[in-house]
């Protein structure tokens, strides 16, 4: 459980609804994850939805590109809620990290539950999918010949 | 008077229980200092920086918002610098990207900074990357990256 205020200052959910806000920090859990630890590997079962609460997390893919997120209330692990459920990405902590961790059944739940609350998160998840787009493209030549 | 007796009359268990705790003893100590030899010499440099506070300007705070592609350099008249162990950390980091080309891949600076030792790499390079030191590359090669040498946080000279 996070109380709920601590969820209406995250970027990631800046318009939701407070009974949405509420909605998820009743499924929700902060979790902390110390520098150098690995919080999922890429083409792993995604399992959790996590929005970064504080710290600096790189996500890098499977042909070597990489970015790094470190602004408060981005989201990581969006695979959870997308076919075929498998994280496009590793995450690797570069700093003490906190994150506020929700369960991918848990939000499936809430997602059947209410329509209008799973257009709101989706539209957001299509949103982060997009930014990230141009990091998992197919590798560029040069690092294929590389490996 | 041989064996055993001659032992016990000569007080050679209490001589032999002595010296292994003299040397066990001696192996404790040794331990203790070389598992805190970090801690020393980190204090030992906090020391040296706060003597010298007065001329010493300030160390560049965390992580910024934007990524490291929409931050500019500071501008060279700014006075902030990296302290001697992030300046250290840089110039392996730079010798790293030198011998894996430029754009490189974080994944594989990581590494390498791993197997050469490199102390904290991955906090040092969330510092790198917060102030340009490391900076993204655009368009198709959006995701990796290249050593920003003419950053003015970088003095590889002080080292």
């Amino acid at each position: 459980m996070v109380p709920t205020a601590d969820l209406i200052s995250l970027q990631f959910l800046e318009d939701f609804q407070e009974s949405y806000l509420e909605a998820l920090a009743s499924i929700g859990a902060p979790s902390h994850w110390k520098e150098g630890e690995t919080l999922f590997h890429a083409r792993s079962p995604a399992q959790q939805l996590y929005l970064l609460k504080s710290g600096s997390v790189l996500l890098y893919f499977p042909d070597g590109r990489a970015l790094a997120v470190r602004d408060p209330g981005q989201a990581l692990g969006w695979s959870s809620l997308v076919n075929p459920f498998r994280h496009t990405a590793t995450g690797l902590c570069l700093t003490d990290v906190d994150l506020y961790q929700f369960p991918r059944e848990e939000l499936y739940r809430l997602l059947q539950m209410d329509a209008d609350f799973g257009q709101a998160l989706m539209r957001k998840i299509v949103v982060t999918m997009h930014q990230r787009r141009p990091y998992h493209r197919g590798a560029r030549p040069a690092e294929r010949e590389r490996r | 008077m041989y064996g055993l007796e001659a032992i016990e009359a000569a007080n050679g268990w209490v001589i032999a229980g002595v010296g292994i705790a003299i040397v066990y003893t001696g192996l404790v100590v040794l331990y203790a200092f070389t598992s805190n030899l970090e801690r020393i010499l980190s204090l030992l440099d906090a020391g040296s920086r706060f003597r010298s506070a007065g001329k010493s300007p300030e160390i560049p705070g965390p992580a910024e918002s934007l990524p490291p592609s929409e931050q500019p350099c500071p501008d060279e008249e700014e006075t902030l610098r990296l302290t001697p162990q992030q300046q250290e950390a840089a110039v392996y980091f730079e010798l790293i990207a030198k011998r894996l080309g430029e754009p490189f891949s974080l994944p594989l600076l990581l590494e390498q900074a791993e197997k050469r030792g490199i102390p904290h790499p991955f906090r040092h390079l969330d510092t790198f990357l917060g102030i340009g030191l490391i900076e993204e590359c655009e368009g198709q090669w959006a995701g990796f990256y290249r050593f920003r040498r003419d950053c003015p946080y970088y003095n590889p000279d002080g080292v």
